[in-house]
């Protein structure tokens, strides 16, 4: 299995780092191969509009990690932009529930882990072509 | 870093803070479920700088906010539903048994026998 890289989102650098502390913790980081990369890392500036972060996702094959942000659906917003770019062969964005939560629950990081892990091994047969998986 | 000019941007989406990608919505919701300043910088990753910002249009505009909300909220939990009917639907399908899927499968059944029913460890905060 190639390297996999999760992009983390830039509300959720913190948690993104709990859920892999939690992956190494239970041993799939190995086993994986994946990476975490911010924002900074792969060269985004903050505050880069959705559909922009999403485009450059599926052009790097990157899974974007990220907060379950309350927001009215603009045009510009994420949800628009997966719905109506989405294709067959689209990976999806991975969305924590409660960010607060992974924080502060170490149970509740531990089912997001265990999920990325999931959702990361299936991906090819199961996820492509799906807009959003929820982590927990 | 140099002084950044801080502020909130009305936008489609509702209003955000600058130099973020955080809606003023979730501050609220944070803010009102009784987080202190320092608890929303954490969870959402902001500046004390911007999330003073936030509380102070919280203040300023908190009627039409709350009036945004319930129109929000119950969108949001019904796109939630949508996706996680989706991605039951996906769990269904039948993945070949790989050397590697098979590592996985046992290492996350060895998780579940040392740590408990779901795999995780047992404390919590």
């Amino acid at each position: 299995m190639a390297k996999r890289v999760i992009l983390s989102d830039e509300n959720c650098d913190g948690h993104a780092e709990a859920i892999f502390h939690a992956l190494e913790r239970l041993g799939f980081d190995a086993l994986l191969k994946l990476e975490l990369k911010t924002f900074e890392q792969v060269g985004l500036k903050q505050a880069t509009a959705d559909e922009q972060v999403w485009r450059f996702c599926q052009e790097n094959y990157y899974l974007l990690l990220t907060g379950n942000r309350t927001a009215k659906a603009g045009t510009d917003s994420l949800e628009l932009t997966i719905r109506h770019l989405v294709t067959a062969i689209s990976l999806p964005v991975l969305t924590i529930g409660d960010l607060k939560r992974v924080l502060r629950d170490r149970k509740y990081c531990e089912r997001c882990a265990v999920r990325l892990a999931e959702i990361v091994i299936d991906l090819e047969e199961r996820h492509l072509g799906v807009a959003r998986l929820y982590l927990s | 870093m140099g002084y950044r000019n801080y502020h909130i941007l009305e936008t489609e989406q509702g209003p955000m803070i600058s130099h973020s990608r955080v809606s003023v919505y979730d501050v609220m919701l944070a803010h009102d479920e009784g987080d202190d300043l320092f608890t929303i910088c954490v969870v959402y990753g902001l500046t004390p700088v911007q999330t003073q910002i936030a509380l102070e249009y919280i203040e300023q505009h908190r009627e039409q906010l709350a009036q945004d909300l319930k129109e929000i909220l119950p969108k949001k939990a019904e796109r939630e539903r949508y996706y996680r009917a989706i991605a039951a639907e996906r769990e269904k399908i039948p993945v070949k048994m790989t050397p590697q899927r098979a590592a996985f499968y046992a290492l996350l059944e060895k998780n579940r026998l040392l740590r408990g029913d779901n795999g995780e460890t047992g404390d919590s905060e």
